[in-house]
């Protein structure tokens, strides 16, 4: 079994994977990614499977980022309403101890809310 | 084909497990420094694995080394 890296960042994409490599290249954008596919490679842009591509996830960076940032989320909101149920916090004073972007918090306050409710309902 | 959805299942395991550990160390270090938990009170607010934990521990000492 060979494992390509076709994903990477780089600046001469080898001719004989290069059609495998501009579709997976973290180095380009979309829109250059379709250029290339449509010009070099004669695809049509109706035949382009950008939604296949998203779902199979190779896009390494996205990916990356995408599952690092779910990770921190599942971690944070799990610890935030133990740390209010067992421990006495406030929403705000647990939400100080986690580094989280204003992003991470929009998305985290209303999960914390939510299994808060879970939690004290069950109880 | 197979082999590539193992791979993406290990690759995704793999970054939702970092993000985790990355929270966690971070979240810990602030709970031990600011609001005098022990590293092991710490540590039970996190659902973590075993081995998560000990990643996690392992990285809390050397922050709180620091």
């Amino acid at each position: 079994v060979v494992f390509i890296n076709l994903g990477g960042e780089y600046t001469d994409i080898p001719e004989e994977v290069g059609f495998a490599a501009t579709l997976f290249s973290s180095a380009i954008t979309e829109e250059q990614r379709r250029g290339i596919l449509q010009e070099k490679y004669k695809i049509p842009a109706g035949e382009y499977p950008s939604k296949e591509l998203n779902e199979m996830g190779f896009i390494y960076e996205d990916t990356k980022s995408r599952f690092l940032r779910e990770g921190r989320i599942q971690t944070s909101v799990d610890a935030i309403v133990n740390l209010i149920n067992k421990k006495g916090f406030s929403l705000e004073e647990a939400l100080m101890m986690f580094d989280l972007s204003k992003k991470e918090e929009e998305t985290i306050v209303p999960l914390v809310q939510e299994k808060l409710r879970e939690t004290q309902a069950g109880s | 084909m197979n082999e590539m959805g193992f791979i993406y299942e290990d690759t995704k395991n793999r970054f939702l497990r970092e993000g985790r550990v990355q929270t966690s160390v971070d979240a810990i270090v602030n709970l031990v420094n600011d609001e005098g938990f022990s590293l092991e009170e710490a540590l039970g607010v996190f659902e973590l694995s075993k081995q998560e934990e000990e990643i996690v521990i392992s990285l809390v000492r050397e922050k709180l080394s620091q």
